[in-house]
């Protein structure tokens, strides 16, 4: 399964790239492929590519801000998830969203 | 509703987030000429103009940075239009933020007109349909940027007086509470606990908004109080790790250098990775630390009449008892050490245990 998503936080210096590691550490132990873009206060780092986009399956967005590029992910199964839960539990995090996107809840 | 406030929220965090390296830049760029004139006994630097010294060199180079601290409105409201209706709001934004500087409605002003630029820069995008396809062209690049701008405008008249009214009270009252030992104590107290309630979060970022209008407001000793809790916290858990370094697992042990250093420079979020060990507890001894060491530095007298940031080495544009900052660093980061190590678990291995699965919540898009 490939997973992406984004992480994005108002100062953008902590926890932006707090969220991306543990969920990206996580999603690895997990055994997904996953990459999660920063939008920090250094604009958009490990950024997502069109292709990397359209093959995912799941998409995290950690932030509740405005992001860049968010067409990238038209048409995908879109996540929007508080960036502490993203810190604190990333594997429980990303194990429900997996369910509910493959249909459970 | 409460939908309705928490995308309010990232709305306005968007703004913020867009103004957060401006105003740090501008505001070091005031700062840190203003420290040389200090040194040399430099205050006011009117004088200068013509001189062809380099005290009007410096005194340019201030400018460039109040230039930048004047946009702080500017740039907020602009990215909060952007971040409600994307391109097509920009413009009204940045207008309403600069009619708020201009009219004095300051801050309030600023967001208050940055969401009617936005909602209504969306509205028009939804609702606004031709059949004609030349209308439709039309109406992007003449009908929304109009109407939106029309809307600032009508709603700016109406909300006029009352917010010129209730901003310049507001300023007036802070300026007040900032500059009389009592008052300026409690006024310090809040702003330290604000900082500590959440490094980072909305609400810190709250007190960070305010504190940063009012340095645009030309009021600058809240800055300090701040800076003190800012410091004060990252540098607690930095010495409980220096104190006792069995207490803490490797991963942690190997975070103490990275808040020391976020201390210095000024950083809170420097603190977050020890608070996730225990998150409740510790978020209390946070606050208590942050607003006993911003309220020590406000007792002690510790106030400023140049913009302020900056981290530890911040005292130098503490233009009154410097000393009294320090103290209050010192004194909040003792604090929170003690308490990090009476009352903080850091060695378990505590991944994935905070949450149950139910308590994970997540909006589809």
């Amino acid at each position: 399964m490939n997973i992406v998503g984004i992480a994005a936080c108002p100062a953008g210096l902590a926890h932006t790239p707090m969220a991306a590691s543990a969920l990206t550490k996580a999603g690895k132990k997990l055994g997904y492929n996953i990459k999660i873009e920063q939008q920090g206060v250094m604009g958009q780092v490990d950024k997502i590519t069109a292709e990397e986009a359209t093959a995912a399956d799941l998409v995290i967005i950690a932030s509740d801000q405005k992001l860049e590029g968010m067409d990238r992910f038209e048409g995908k199964k879109v996540y929007r998830v508080n960036i502490n839960t993203c810190i604190s539990s990333p594997e429980k995090t990303i194990e429900k969203l997996v369910s509910v996107a493959q249909g459970g809840n | 509703m409460k939908k309705i406030l928490s995308t309010a929220r990232g709305h306005l965090m968007t703004g913020i987030s867009w103004s957060i390296p401006m105003i740090i830049g501008a505001g070091m760029l005031v700062g840190i000429p203003s420290i040389i004139g200090l040194m040399f006994g430099v205050t006011s630097w009117g004088e200068f103009a013509g001189t062809g010294t380099i005290w009007q060199f410096l005194e340019l180079i201030r400018n460039v940075g109040w230039a930048g601290i004047g946009l702080f409105n500017v740039v907020l409201a602009g990215f909060i239009a952007y971040s409600i209706a994307d391109k097509p709001a920009i413009g009204a934004g940045f207008i309403a933020g600069y009619f708020a500087n201009q009219r004095g409605t300051g801050f309030l002003g600023a967001v208050v007109l940055a969401f009617v630029a936005g909602y209504a820069a969306k509205y028009l995008i939804k609702k606004m349909n031709f059949n004609n396809q030349y209308l439709q062209q039309i109406k992007g690049v003449v009908f929304i940027p109009l109407l939106t701008v029309t809307a600032v405008g009508i709603v700016a008249a109406i909300v006029d007086t009352p917010l010129v009214n209730l901003n310049l009270g507001l300023v007036n009252w802070i300026r007040m509470m900032s500059e009389s030992g009592t008052n300026s104590l409690l006024l310090a107290v809040i702003i330290g606990a604000m900082i500590a309630a959440d490094l980072g979060g909305p609400i810190n970022k709250a007190a960070f908004t305010a504190v940063t209008a009012l340095i645009a407001e030309g009021i600058f000793t809240p800055a300090v109080f701040m800076r003190v809790a800012i410091c004060a916290i990252p540098l607690g858990y930095a010495l409980a790790v220096f104190i006792k370094k069995d207490k803490f697992s490797n991963d942690l042990q190997g975070q103490g250098i990275g808040a020391f250093v976020m201390s210095l420079v000024g950083i809170t979020e420097g603190a977050i990775p020890f608070v996730l060990a225990n998150p409740l507890k510790l978020t209390i001894i946070n606050i208590i630390g942050g607003s006993v060491g911003a309220g020590l530095a406000a007792l002690l007298g510790a106030a400023t009449e140049i913009p302020m940031f900056g981290g530890v080495y911040g005292f130098l544009a503490v233009t009154q008892n410097s000393w009294a900052y320090l103290v209050g660093v010192l004194a909040g980061a003792l604090i929170v050490c003690a308490g990090a190590l009476a009352f903080g678990d850091f060695n378990v291995k505590k991944l994935d245990e905070s949450a149950d699965a139910d308590e994970i919540v997540f909006e589809e898009l």
